[in-house]
């Protein structure tokens, strides 16, 4: 008896020891005490604890870096540029970074801890940036494969925007999903409108946002957002305005058409909205009641493979919507600007179109999302 | 400590490494040989992580084996103290290696807690006990069977590096051209026989 | 079959709802040994992995040109490419980002699904997707696809329904 209890008292005292000196070398390893972090050469200075990712700790101080996986490492948005302090670069940084990149200090910042003081650069534009748990007010299917998501702010808070920028929302886990991601998504809505966002999500196949959006978002439901985000804005000028977009690229330049009608801007403006069949538009009542109240403003839906029930009775335009551009507008491109959004293919063929026509790069503006 | 003490402590190191090598010798601690030794960077990570394991685990093991279970007799418990302590002690490291080598620590991954599991650290134990060497010839065999390991891996390493255009058959390739490397190896190995001896 | 630890990542991250809805290996019993499976295939049927990734980039490109509408390719072969934004790096730690989007090639009466990544996969890493999963193309598909595509006179490119422009 007293052999088994020794040996029991034995192996038990030696786990215990073990995993005291454990814990003791854990807190004193792993503190990496308060670290100092330089924003943009001193515009921003914090002070916060290290050992986590640049990512989250700079969240926690309400400095939200774009990300789409979420912290996973899969999507490289979240670059930030690591001037002093960091450490090597890690493997699970370098399949997302160019040798460009990686020259010049770009860092992914979900990737990286923070060990010690550091120096970062980010875009100013992102101190602009705030985060907010909103209410799903409504959900609007507006054809087979789109809804438009009203997204209400709390009490008392209000988003500045200019038309065209966009927010990032973020998923809950559903069904197999077991993890979050956040997503780009313009909005749709008039800027005038301060106090809730209108967003158009298109479902995509295997897409871990558009399923959970359609098949499991409801109304009533809460969602985080923060934004807003993005270069994609009406420019002050004079220029006659091309807005060329397919599927949910209308948004932001539905919000850009508030814009111009609650201000009265007075510039000639075309909107070529390319879809494959009359299923694929949406939103035409919208564009009609803008060309009512927007003078100088035409709306010019292009179908691309159209049914021959829907050659029946449609009386627009035909065909791609690069091919449509160069019919209508080929006189105004040169002197023009262009306003873009649609898949990274639309974009460069249309890019191409235009430079082909003679307007210079500097008036072609997108959001590429890539 | 004496001048047969030494001698024999150095005797036991340079045996560990080429005569009585661990892993070519006694074959032990094929799993992460075999696997991590496909990157020559990693294999030098990996074998100095092990070294460094080996040899405080083997004078931590002989401390608590002479003074703890052989006076209070319960030598038996031996198997599962000696694991318990390896553990702990690599759970030490991974903790240490975190801090000071993130980038070491994320190219080892999964090895390195494997390393407690690795049967050349917990062989490296029972011979010393089963030896019955004094505490500096059993910090010498910690040492020398962890660089032991250490030279094999990076020598597998080296020659998977020089073999990776060759045209290996696809049924070998990986593991099992590993594996024949390894048995080469080993009777190359031991060629060294005879030069030192150590019970 | 024991699994390398860089295995169980890859598989991890091909698993539903991590790095995608539903997942790249559907719910195959072999999970990421398919590759060798489909290697074997593959050496029965005498093609590279390569020049059959190639071969979908080529239709990749000729198909977003036409911004989801869709492109007859030669007899009995339809593409329509959708893209949609964002991007994906690879689950198997490869370097760079691949779009989101998807391709859906019509051979006969065969619909094969694929996506920039799929197709970066299938190129780089012998990977055609496990069993059950919405991107899986068997290798014998595309090599038949590849055949007709090779045999068979390329048209003048354009869909054959009125109204639809000839490019």
């Amino acid at each position: 008896m007293d052999g088994v209890l020794t040996s029991i008292a034995v192996v038990a005292g030696v786990g215990v020891v073990l995993a005291v000196l454990l814990e003791v070398a854990g807190s004193l390893l792993a503190d990496y005490g308060d670290v100092s972090i330089d924003i943009n050469s001193g515009s921003r200075k914090l002070e916060v604890p290290g050992g986590n990712k640049l990512l989250a700790t700079l969240r926690e101080e309400k400095i939200f870096i774009p990300s789409a996986c979420g912290g996973r490492g899969s999507c490289g948005e979240c670059r930030v540029r690591v001037m002093e302090g960091g450490g090597p670069l890690l493997p699970t940084e370098t399949p997302l970074l160019t040798p460009e990149q990686r020259k010049n200090r770009v860092r992914i910042s979900c990737q990286l801890k923070v060990r010690g003081d550091l120096q970062i650069e980010i875009p100013p534009e992102l101190f602009l940036i705030k985060s907010w748990t909103v209410r799903l007010a409504r959900k609007t299917r507006l054809n087979y494969d789109t809804v438009e998501l009203r997204l209400e702010l709390p009490e008392g808070e209000t988003i500045e925007f200019k038309p065209g920028q966009y927010i990032q929302i973020k998923t809950a886990r559903y069904g197999k999903v077991k993890e979050e991601v956040f997503r780009a998504y313009s909005v749709s809505s008039s800027s005038r409108d301060n106090r809730a966002l209108e967003i158009i999500v298109r479902l995509v196949p295997n897409g871990i946002a558009t399923t959970w959006v359609h098949d499991h978002l409801e109304e009533g439901a809460r969602v985080e957002i923060s934004g807003p985000y993005g270069e994609f804005y009406l420019r002050e000028s004079q220029h006659e305005i091309f807005f060329i977009a397919g599927g949910s690229g209308l948004a932001p330049i539905k919000s850009i058409l508030h814009q111009i009608q609650e201000e009265n801007i007075d510039r000639k403006a075309t909107f070529f909205f390319g879809a494959l069949d009359l299923r694929d538009l949406f939103h035409v009542e919208t564009m009609r009641e803008f060309e009512k109240n927007i003078s100088g403003f035409t709306y010019v839906p292009a179908l691309s493979n159209p049914s021959e029930e829907t050659q029946k009775s449609w009386k627009g335009e035909y065909g791609l919507v690069t091919e449509v551009v160069a019919r209508r507008a080929a006189e105004g491109i040169k002197d023009g600007e262009a306003y873009l959004c649609g898949s990274p293919g639309m974009i460069d063929a249309c890019v191409k179109s235009l430079t082909g026509m003679g307007m210079p790069e500097e008036r072609i503006y997108y959001d590429k999302f890539v | 400590m004496s001048e047969t003490e030494l001698t024999s402590a150095l005797v036991i190191l340079f045996a560990a490494i080429f005569t009585n090598n661990i892993v070519l010798t006694n074959f032990l601690g094929l799993c992460s040989f075999l696997s991590v030794s496909r990157e020559i960077k990693s294999s030098v990570g990996l074998g100095a992580a092990v070294a460094f394991v080996t040899t405080f685990t083997a004078a931590i093991n002989w401390l608590i084996y002479h003074h703890l279970l052989v006076p209070l007799d319960l030598v038996y418990l031996r198997f599962v103290i000696f694991i318990v302590i390896i553990a702990g002690f690599v759970q030490f490291a991974e903790i240490a290696i975190e801090r000071f080598a993130p980038a070491l620590y994320h190219a080892l991954g999964i090895f390195l807690p494997l390393i407690t599991v690795n049967c050349a650290v917990l062989g490296i134990s029972l011979f010393m006990v089963i030896r019955e060497y004094g505490l500096l010839e059993t910090v010498a065999y910690g040492l020398g069977g962890g660089l032991g390991f250490l030279v094999g891996i990076v020598l597998l390493a080296a020659l998977r590096w020089r073999i990776r255009r060759s045209r290996v058959p696809a049924a070998l390739q990986g593991a099992g051209i590993a594996v024949i490397l390894s048995g080469i190896m080993a009777l190359a190995f031991v060629g060294f026989s005879g030069m030192l001896t150590i019970n | 079959m024991k699994r390398t630890p860089e295995m169980k990542e890859i598989e991890q991250r091909m698993a539903p709802g991590a790095w995608s809805a539903d997942g790249f290996l559907g719910d195959d019993p072999l999970g990421i040994e398919r590759i060798q499976a489909d290697r074997a295939s593959m050496d029965r049927l005498g093609v590279s992995p390569e020049k059959l990734g190639e071969m979908l980039d080529r239709l990749w490109r000729e198909g977003c040109a036409r911004f989801g509408c869709p492109l007859d390719a030669t007899e009995g072969v339809q593409i329509q490419v959708d893209e949609a934004k964002g991007s994906l790096a690879c689950p198997f730690g490869h370097k760079g980002t691949y779009g989101k989007g998807l391709m859906q090639v019509t051979l006969d009466d065969k619909t094969l699904r694929f996506s920039p990544l799929s197709i970066h996969m299938i190129k780089e890493h012998g990977f055609f997707g496990g069993i059950g999963s919405p991107y899986r193309v068997a290798p014998e598909d595309i090599a038949a696809l590849a055949e007709r595509l090779s045999t068979c006179p390329r048209k003048p490119r354009g869909v054959p329904s009125p109204g639809c422009p000839p490019d």
